[in-house]
């Protein structure tokens, strides 16, 4: 590795390492573990930092690969599914809306009281642990879109799949997550049958 | 969200949103996921631990980095 590169990987341990790591151990509440994943982020990024066009900050940049980090962690690690088993078929997304377009099942009002850091901090619990249970390619798009904040374009690119593929992958990703999100306590789940 | 639309369907979009409480919702609920998901802010994710890299901790990962070829 260029002697350059060396030097601004190292800077960046200095300058953004606590922020990541607070940002990882928060999520896993493990130091080893969340070591182990800020590693992981600094050396991805030094592997692909001629993708880093400056479109974000670089902290930004690093954040995004990161929460890349703790979803795969999540998704390798756990015994059981989180909310998976509840959801519809990934591959079939109709029982959302009825014949007419219409909703099946109204979104529900989320609430998580910002007052009460022990709601936030579990909101986004579930926020990581529901993106962590979708498809591999389906998350990875979220992440790219919602997260890294990526262009279409850039996403296709990076995962060889088509735009309309990409979009309608995104699509099922944003309504999978919701539902999930709803399931494991964002809102009140009601079923509504709608005329 | 993810792009401009044309005049006439963004109008369409906007007019319903205005009309359908559920939709309006799930706009919302669609941004809110947004929002979490860029969320850096370290105050926010609540950690109890100790939440600083220890400096053996940050000179092991700068040995790592510097000893990529």
């Amino acid at each position: 590795m260029e002697d350059a590169l060396k030097v601004n990987s190292e800077a960046w341990v200095d300058q953004y390492g606590d922020a990541l790591f607070h940002f990882a151990l928060a999520r896993v509440n493990k130091r080893e573990v969340a070591e182990d994943l800020v590693q992981e982020t600094f050396l991805a990024a030094v592997q692909s930092q001629e993708r880093f066009k400056g479109q974000s900050s670089e902290k930004t940049w690093l954040f995004g690969i990161l929460k890349h980090k703790v979803i795969d962690h999540y998704r390798k690690n756990k015994s059981t599914v989180y909310a998976q088993d509840r959801w519809h078929d990934p591959d079939n997304l109709d029982g959302f809306f009825n014949e007419k377009g219409g909703w099946q099942v109204r979104p529900q009002h989320w609430s998580a009281n910002p007052g009460k850091s022990q709601e936030v901090k579990e909101a986004f619990d579930h926020f990581y642990r529901c993106l962590s249970d979708l498809p591999q390619k389906m998350a990875d798009v979220f992440v790219f879109r919602e997260i890294e904040g990526l262009r279409t374009d850039e996403i296709c690119k990076r995962l060889d799949i088509t735009s309309t593929n990409c979009w309608v992958i995104l699509y099922r990703a944003r309504m999978l997550l919701r539902k999930c999100l709803e399931l494991v306590g964002f809102g009140q789940q009601q079923e509504v049958t709608t005329k | 969200m993810d792009g401009q639309l044309p005049f006439h369907h963004h109008m369409a979009i906007r007019m319903h949103l205005l009309m359908c409480r559920y939709c309006a919702r799930f706009y919302n609920q669609l941004h809110l996921m947004r929002k979490m998901g860029r969320h850096t802010d370290t105050d926010l994710t609540h950690c109890d631990l100790p939440a600083k890299l220890s400096p053996e901790a940050k000179e092991r990962i700068k040995e790592t980095l510097h000893s990529l070829p």
